[in-house]
């Protein structure tokens, strides 16, 4: 039972984490809360059940293509809706993309309706099982790929230049146009990155649980927790904020309750911010008042 | 913000009170309805997100605070309204002054996750609870408004009370807003640092537009549950504040009469396209997009400065 729920929770957290990584690149490097993510990611999940169920192609492509079209989607996004907005206030915004994210909600439902659709797993076989506790062949790609994104993004703001510039980017603005660089190249890179990310979070969790036109309000409301809830100006602010929101609600629903998983998780990230307004791994900040 | 505006806004209370002269139609007393209770929604929220610049979104849940301690009181145990509505009003002004609490810890989006967070716990915990609260199924056989012998059983009558309740919204939140009351929550959105400069108790300023913007949406809560007659966790989900929200920024942020227009335009749109399934989201939120990339300012105030631009261009040879 504990080994499961710590499965569960790790897989989950993973997943959270990743999503949330996409959220916090985009918050810092550019500063746009962006309330659409999660749609990025619902639609990842319903490209991938088109590609693999209903075209039938076999998995590991169905995933690729899925990951280049929500790349794509992205980039048609941020060029055609976000680039052109002329107002600062990050507000307002944020408010654009949430417009942002019931477009493309609605444009989901139009395409692939409201159901919740099954999609076939991305490596199919009997789970492993050891100690009480299975993990499904999903399961196990979807935890070893996002292990491999977070070591790369990793790789990428510590060690090339391409991510030291959204870091300073992110850290100050003014300074890092005075040498040389530029606003909106690290706005359309950051979008990108974050594109990547939910398609690859979205093309994995498919199969995993499911795929529905619906899911991405709650991918955006745990990938805003988790990144404010581990820092959002700390590089493993999303991985921790991720796990810890993902063994939580395991947790909780394997112990507590199923049925107030939701609301418990999300009063612990109340009380959390309430404590330490700055994230769990972020510094002390000044009171308001 | 002033009352130089509020000519345009009188004449449309007037033609909305007009309405039941023209249609006797029922679904067009319903619609109506709730574009005024929408509209004094979306007032509650232009004065913590456009006059006071709290990152808020936690709007729905009050609304449906208001909705549901009006309907459990006067479905569950028959309480009478002149109870009910004092203790929803307190209710929803000691809830909105608990969650002012955070506003002081947190700002930006660290403020609007922890507003999103108790919204989304408010639906959720409301769906879990069968019992008093119906759960997911929500709560059938609310009586209509009714006070000593009477009670307001047509449809018309139930309109005519949403629309007084609308108007008194709406004046004295224009009062409000002229008072130091209004001149305190724009010193906030300004700056923070300023308004202490001059000896704004900040604790105590953020605290008061947190409770008085949850009494108006809880009041609209209220309307809503005695208007409607039965309400369920859906009708107090995210979606509704997307909606308000979008109604106070297509108006105009910060400005009074246009997030009143904006209101009652927002809330015919679903009516002229329920037939269609999906098309609504895509609607607005093409809507929200366009006007924030054209008119960032908001509709309103973007029509208010035409007879300045074309004065402009008049003076300059």
């Amino acid at each position: 039972m504990l080994l499961q729920i710590l499965v569960t929770g790790t897989t989950l957290g993973l997943v959270y984490s990743v999503v949330a990584f996409g959220f916090q690149i985009v918050a810092r490097g550019s500063n746009i809360f962006n309330f659409a993510h999660g749609e990025f990611v619902a639609l990842a999940t319903l490209i991938y059940f088109s590609l693999s169920a209903t075209f039938g192609l076999a998995p590991v492509v169905a995933v690729v293509l899925t990951v280049l079209a929500v790349v794509l989607v992205s980039f048609v996004v941020e060029r055609l809706m976000l680039a052109p907005v002329r107002v600062r206030d990050p507000l307002v915004i944020a408010i654009l993309t949430i417009g942002i994210g019931t477009l493309m909600r609605g444009v989901m439902i139009l395409v692939w309706g409201h159901d919740v659709l099954f999609a076939p797993p991305v490596l199919a076989g009997r789970p492993f099982s050891w100690a009480g506790a299975s993990i499904s062949r999903s399961d196990v790609v979807l935890v070893a790929t996002c292990l491999v994104v977070v070591a790369a993004l990793y790789l990428v703001f510590s060690r090339t230049l391409w991510g030291k510039k959204i870091l300073a980017a992110a850290i100050n603005p003014e300074a890092a146009r005075l040498v040389g660089v530029e606003e909106g190249a690290t706005r359309v890179s950051v979008f990108l990155l974050a594109g990547l990310l939910a398609g690859i979070a979205g093309a994995l969790v498919a199969p995993v649980t499911f795929a529905s036109s619906g899911s991405g309000f709650n991918f955006v409301l745990k990938a805003f927790a988790a990144a404010l809830l581990g820092g959002l100006d700390r590089f493993a602010g999303p991985l921790v904020g991720g796990m810890v929101l993902g063994l939580l609600e395991a947790f909780t629903a394997g112990y507590v309750s199923s049925a107030f998983r939701e609301p418990i998780v999300l009063a612990f990230v109340i009380l959390a911010l309430m404590l330490r307004p700055s994230g769990l791994l972020g510094g002390p900040t000044e009171r308001v008042t | 913000m002033t009352m130089r505006a509020s000519y345009p806004i009188m004449a449309l209370f007037v033609a909305l009170a007009a309405l039941p002269l023209v249609t006797a139609s029922p679904y067009h007393l319903t619609v109506a309805g709730l574009a005024l209770i929408f509209a004094i929604l979306a007032q509650g929220t232009n004065l913590i997100m456009g006059t006071a610049g709290q990152a808020s979104f936690a709007h729905a849940a009050f609304f449906g605070l208001g909705a549901y301690t009006t309907a459990v009181l006067s479905a569950k145990f028959d309480f009478p309204l002149w109870l009910t509505l004092p203790i929803a009003l307190c209710l929803s002004f000691v809830v909105g002054s608990l969650l002012a609490y955070p506003a002081l810890r947190v700002k930006g989006f660290y403020l609007a996750l922890v507003t999103l967070a108790f919204s989304e716990i408010f639906t959720s915990v409301v769906g879990e609870m069968p019992g008093v609260l119906g759960g997911t199924e929500g709560i059938t056989g609310i009586p209509p408004f009714s006070l000593g012998g009477w009670s307001a059983e047509s449809r018309m009558s139930k309109y005519y009370i949403v629309w007084v309740g609308a108007v008194l919204a709406y004046v004295s939140l224009a009062r409000l807003g002229a008072s130091h009351f209004g001149r305190v929550a724009r010193s906030l959105r300004d700056s923070e640092t300023g308004a202490t400069a001059i000896g704004v108790n900040l604790i105590a300023a953020k605290v008061r537009i947190f409770a008085v913007s949850a009494v108006y949406m809880g009041f609209a809560g209220f309307l809503y549950a005695h208007f409607m007659q039965y309400i369920s966790p859906t009708s107090f989900g995210f979606n509704v504040t997307i909606l308000v929200v979008s109604m106070v920024v297509v108006g105009g942020l910060g400005d009074a009469t246009g997030v009143l227009v904006g209101a009652l335009v927002l809330s015919l749109l679903p009516q002229l396209t329920r037939d269609y399934v999906g098309v609504e989201p895509v609607i607005y939120g093409g809507l929200l997009i366009i006007i924030i990339l054209l008119l960032p300012e908001g509709v309103v105030p973007a029509l208010r400065s035409i007879p300045r631009r074309l004065q402009r261009k008049a003076a300059a040879p």
